[in-house]
């Protein structure tokens, strides 16, 4: 079982989120520019606005009902275990400061239980793949996380699992913007770049 | 040790082939934040590739320059050191083999070397710098680079003034490959785009005395103006010191023009005596005394006129007596109006 997020990128904000949570805003400047959230566990020291971090963490997920809205919500997020400043590469090379920091990224690592799968009603060629992850964190409960895949690339892996096999992803981040009752809101969309199964002996 | 001119790129070979000397060249696609294509020339006793291969290359620029034609061409040119099969990140994270994700792909390069020219172009946004790289030995044959330098005000980089001929820099520089048509062919360029660079050795060293000196000017500067000795600290305490320093220089330069300009437009303003009776007096011309007999009339009229006292001609409230003519005539057609 695996549960890990690799990130490289710069902190633009904190903020603090609807359960209270504080939260840091991480800008990857990847192919596709991205705005991550991440909730701190530890209050991070030395580390300003601005600063290039390497993030490791784990993804938490769960549904609850919410009793205003009387509906079932399901909440998907980052948790940051452990951040550090990430070096320039003036400074991995040459050891002087510098101010640009190479191979920003982000990257999910998981490992777990496959529950199923259920097409898009909107395209043919995605569908959410249900993975029961490891409880990690301060919460003991066990997490489905959802993940998008392409079925083009995928389907014939996925296809060929069974409920509780074991399935392994490697998943990228999508943010895009739009808006929402007339406020922008930044989705966090994960999306599968490889995934691989055994099957349960 | 330092690198000193050194490529390292990842992506995928779209093509293989020789160039018109008979080197073994392929071309890289660096499908990363820009997508860019790069031809690598290799050496005969390289690996054996095949084209859609993923690989990591590590290589160096060559240059050189010369003259025909009556015109000096400039040429540079990748050459591939080491290649190598890239590995997937199924392979990286999990150690089981397969998979068909590599992860971003990238090019970038590192150089060392003395400034020898710079330039600007025409709209103030791009600077060229060209470096003579570092050589190893003396045997090793000379190489200069042309790159390009970010001087929009959102560049992080440092400010393009600062760097001087003969300053020891490196850089790290991403490449970016464009297409053109120029008449019927077809040219590739490939620029090399500076993404950060520091100053090294002695020229470090040099920037950094000056910027203490600069701080020492300041302080000094703070204590003749009799400002706060905690309002200068704080002005040299900052930590981009350079700019906080060129800032707080600016906001002292501009306080001082602004009471120059001030004292120098006290010195220009004419007294008040005179101001009040310039507005009141219109000119000769305006009255159109230049004729010899109105002038004539008007002196007479002076002469007739009791002299002003000078507390009054101070006080602005009579002419002095060099206008008394005129503001007669003015004050008799004042007087004709009213009756």
């Amino acid at each position: 079982m695996r549960n890990e997020i690799k990130a490289v990128g710069r902190i633009t904000g904190y903020v603090r989120d609807e359960f209270g949570n504080r939260n840091i805003v991480l800008h990857v400047s990847d192919k596709d520019k991205k705005q991550v959230k991440f909730v701190l566990d530890n209050e991070p020291k030395g580390i300003k606005r601005n600063d290039f971090v390497e993030i490791s963490g784990h993804i938490t997920a769960f549904s609850y009902h919410s009793q205003i809205f009387e509906k079932d919500s399901y909440v998907q997020y980052f948790v940051a275990d452990e951040m550090k400043k990430a070096p320039s590469i003036l400074e991995e090379q040459f050891g002087l400061p510098g101010k640009y920091v190479e191979n920003q990224h982000i990257r999910i690592i998981l490992e777990g239980k496959f529950k199923g799968y259920t097409v898009s009603k909107n395209s043919e060629e995605w569908c959410e793949v249900s993975v029961m992850i490891d409880s990690s964190g301060m919460d003991k409960r066990p997490n489905t996380v959802k993940v998008s895949c392409s079925l083009n690339r995928f389907g014939k892996t996925i296809k060929g699992l069974k409920k509780d096999d074991t399935v392994a992803m490697i998943v990228g981040v999508r943010t895009p913007k739009k808006e929402f009752h007339g406020q922008p809101v930044v989705f966090e969309n994960l999306f599968a770049l490889d995934v691989f199964g055994k099957k349960q002996n | 040790m330092y690198p000193r001119n050194k490529i390292r790129a990842s992506g995928k070979i779209k093509r293989l082939g020789k160039d018109k000397y008979g080197h073994g060249t392929f071309t890289l696609a660096v499908n990363g934040q820009k997508p860019t294509e790069m031809i690598f020339c290799v050496s005969n006793n390289s690996p054996d590739l095949r084209m859609g291969d993923h690989v990591n290359v590590t290589g160096h620029v060559v240059s050189y320059s010369y003259y025909a034609g009556g015109k000096r061409t400039y040429v540079q040119y990748f050459v591939a050191d080491s290649v190598s099969l890239a590995k997937t990140e199924r392979e990286i994270y999990f150690g089981t083999k397969g998979g068909t994700w590599y992860g971003e792909q990238n090019c970038t390069c590192y150089f060392c070397g003395t400034v020898v020219y710079k330039s600007k172009d025409r709209t103030g946004s791009w600077g060229k710098l060209l470096i003579a790289l570092d050589k190893e030995n003396d045997k090793e044959r000379e190489a200069s680079i042309w790159v390009t330098y970010d001087m929009t005000p959102s560049s992080r980089l440092i400010d393009f003034d600062r760097i001087k001929k003969n300053d020891h820099v490196c850089l790290v520089a991403k490449i970016f490959s464009v297409t053109k048509k120029i008449g019927k062919d077809t040219v590739r360029f490939d620029n090399i785009i500076t993404e950060d660079i520091a100053f090294f050795g002695e020229s470090a060293e040099k920037n950094n005395k000056k910027i203490t000196e600069k701080k020492n000017l300041i302080v000094t500067k703070h204590k003749r103006k009799r400002h706060s000795s905690a309002q200068a600290e704080q002005a040299v305490s900052e930590p981009n010191m350079e700019q906080a320093a060129a800032d707080f220089e600016q906001d002292l330069l501009n306080k001082e023009n602004t009471q120059a300009a001030a004292e120098q437009a006290a010195e220009d303003r004419p007294s008040t005596d005179d101001a009040a009776v310039r507005k009141e007096m219109p000119t000769a011309e305006e009255n159109g005394t230049t004729d010899e007999g109105e002038r004539e009339a008007a002196s007479e009229a002076a002469e007739k006129e009791p002299d002003v006292p000078k507390a009054d001609e101070a006080a602005g409230k009579n002419p002095p007596k060099r206008f008394g003519s005129l503001f007669g005539r003015f004050s008799n057609r004042e007087g004709g109006t009213q009756a």
